[in-house]
């Protein structure tokens, strides 16, 4: 098992006002899966991905990714995972309008302390995969919504992750663009073995992947087809 | 991230808002070019004071005079009058109950080597037989004290000159020499009035030509013998001001404040050496140039906040940039460092800016005053920038930097990666 998430509690606010957003969830993703996690607005989906992907902290039960559970990782332990091992989109995008293209995508190899030429190799080779390496040195801001999330995908790449967490990638796209990404997105998981957990509204996307799960009031189901 | 891409990050984020920075870096300039001032003023006014008095000064020389009721030398404030107790001034010198029996004492006192009276002489003039005659008023004699007089000719007393002058170097004009080598071996009269307010004259020989000090000026040094003659046909001839006492074999390391006990004790004198008189001046100068460089510091504090004020900004401005390089992987401290850095930076430039500014500054300044009110003082260049004082400006105004980015640095690094991607 990739991702093996036991039993897990996560509750904001305290008191009379707390809100469990996960209650008691259990579930396990295997390596290239491509897992659709689905649900309202409010009912704890995002933070399911959230706490999958080490961005947060749960109250109780286990999340334990390739063996190593986080509850047990320290602060920067956690910090280089997510650098080496996740890929990241954002329904918002996430860019940053002022730098290039290519700055945006090496970013996350930047932080990772690679050095300026292998970095900027490698962030040209992510840029090939969604076919814009002609925009590279455009700034960020000066490119279309579909253009953008490219981008971003090409950023989630750049340190070859062995997951993608996509939270409403095509959520700010029309429909034609939101099926270039699509495609774009299952192709890396088809053809890099990439898991891809993603977070949508959208049924017709959800209904693309091979697991849909949904989140009601802190609750898992999976969705049987 | 690496050390030269955080810092190279750093650099960028502040060149985003180009106007911000650069009114932060001005507020931070306003105090590092005040400081930088008063430290090359202070740097210029020391290097100066050594270079005038350190050499003056000889170790182990002690003026001793008679403990007194009213002596502006003595710490303790004002204090009862009490008619037991002397007077010192010179009103009431020919009432001085000094003596050579006082001098013979301090002779005998441990490691001196030579005590003599001191005197305290008034001449009226010194003159050349051939320049018609002209006479130059002379406002102090002074005895030979083994001073290290910065000399332009000659070769400074020694105890057994005998009717000799060292001339300072604004006699040679009235006196008409043409330059201060001419000057040396030339027979001059020293004018004094006796005890019957009759003019005497006193024939001497320039063994020497000095260059104007502050810590001299006013005064000619003369041989012992000069002196005393002229004191003695004043009236100074058994009762004296106090003693010039000497030691042997001191050196510069030598603690004088026990030298100083040992003439203290032998009997009710109060003895205050050179190298004392000379260090107050300095300490007045340190002093002064301290407080003005607290007024700098006052206004780097302020350009702190400025700093602060600045970052907090950006921090809530970037608040999604920060987190997603949080969720990208970038550890708290990273964080904390990237901001800590553009703190400092703004110190850096601000601070290189304005010692820029301050070393043009202390130029034309130095120019302005070397041709107008410094006219007098040879060698004295106002204001020193030099590498030492730049070092420990800029360090300063960087420390402080990196302490106003603390706050908004910590700030940023305790940002939820989540939340702040979720602010709009």
């Amino acid at each position: 098992m990739l991702i093996d998430v036991k039993n897990i509690t996560k509750v904001y606010g305290k008191g009379e006002t707390a809100f469990v957003a996960l209650d008691k969830v259990s579930l396990k993703i295997a390596r290239g899966e491509r897992v659709a996690i689905i649900g309202k607005s409010g009912s704890g989906k995002s933070t399911l991905m959230h706490v999958m992907a080490a961005l947060d902290r749960v109250e109780s039960g286990s999340i334990i990714f390739n063996g190593d559970n986080y509850a047990k990782l320290k602060p920067g332990k956690l910090d280089r995972m997510r650098s080496s091992k996740f890929g990241f989109i954002f329904q918002q995008f996430f860019l940053n309008g002022r730098e290039t293209v290519l700055e945006n995508v090496l970013l996350p190899l930047k932080i990772a302390g690679v050095g300026y030429r292998a970095r900027r190799q490698r962030a040209i080779e992510a840029l090939e995969e969604v076919n814009l390496t002609d925009k590279m040195n455009n700034r960020a801001t000066d490119l279309s919504g579909g253009q953008k999330q490219r981008v971003a995908i090409a950023r989630a790449l750049v340190n070859q992750p062995e997951v993608i967490f996509a939270d409403e990638p095509t959520g700010n796209l029309d429909s034609e663009n939101g099926g270039r990404i699509e495609e774009l997105l299952f192709d890396l998981n088809r053809q890099k073995g990439i898991t891809l957990i993603i977070v949508t509204h959208d049924e017709d996307l959800a209904a693309k992947c091979q697991r849909q799960l949904e989140m009601k009031d802190g609750h898992l189901k999976e969705i049987t087809k | 991230m690496k050390t030269f891409d955080l810092i190279a990050t750093a650099n960028r984020n502040l060149l985003r808002s180009k106007l911000r920075t650069l009114l932060t870096i001005l507020a931070i300039f306003v105090g590092g070019f005040t400081l930088t001032l008063t430290t090359a003023l202070n740097t210029g006014a020391t290097q100066y004071l050594q270079r005038q008095l350190g050499n003056v000064s000889v170790p182990g020389v002690f003026e001793v005079l008679p403990k007194t009721q009213v002596n502006p030398l003595q710490s303790g404030g004002v204090q009862e009058y009490n008619p037991n107790k002397k007077q010192n001034s010179l009103a009431n010198l020919l009432n001085s109950t000094f003596t050579q029996t006082d001098v013979d004492k301090l002779a005998k006192v441990d490691g001196v080597d030579k005590a003599e009276p001191f005197y305290n002489v008034s001449v009226d003039y010194i003159t050349r037989a051939d320049n018609n005659g002209k006479k130059y008023a002379v406002p102090q004699l002074v005895q030979n004290m083994g001073l290290n007089l910065d000399l332009s000719a000659g070769r400074l007393l020694r105890d057994s000159d005998t009717a000799s002058i060292v001339l300072p170097e604004d006699y040679l004009k009235p006196l008409g020499f043409s330059s201060a080598d001419a000057a040396v071996g030339a027979k001059l009269k020293l004018g004094y009035p006796d005890a019957h307010q009759k003019e005497t004259e006193q024939p001497l020989t320039v063994i020497g030509v000095m260059k104007k000090t502050f810590i001299t000026s006013g005064q000619v040094y003369a041989s012992f013998d000069v002196v005393q003659n002229s004191a003695v046909a004043e009236g100074q001839a058994s009762h004296f001001l106090g003693a010039m006492v000497r030691f042997k074999d001191v050196t510069d390391q030598t603690d004088e404040s026990v030298l100083k006990n040992r003439l203290q004790a032998a009997g009710d004198y109060n003895a205050v050496s050179i190298k004392e008189r000379i260090s107050t001046v300095t300490t007045i100068v340190t002093a002064i140039t301290a407080g003005l460089s607290v007024v700098g510091i006052i206004a780097l504090l302020a350009a702190s906040f400025g700093i602060i004020n600045t970052l907090l900004m950006s921090v809530y401005e970037r608040t999604q940039e920060i987190g997603l390089m949080k969720a990208l992987g970038m550890g708290r401290r990273k964080v904390f460092g990237l901001f800590a850095i553009e703190a400092v930076l703004v110190g850096f430039w601000g601070s290189l800016v304005a010692v820029g500014a301050a070393e043009l500054a202390s130029l034309l300044i130095n120019h302005i005053a070397s041709t107008t009110f410094l006219q007098d003082f040879e060698g004295f260049t106002l204001l020193v920038v030099d590498f030492r004082g730049v070092l420990m400006v800029m360090s300063l105004i960087m420390l402080i930097a990196f302490l106003a980015g603390t706050l908004p640095a910590v700030k940023a690094s305790r940002l939820n990666p989540i939340e702040a991607l979720r602010t709009e």
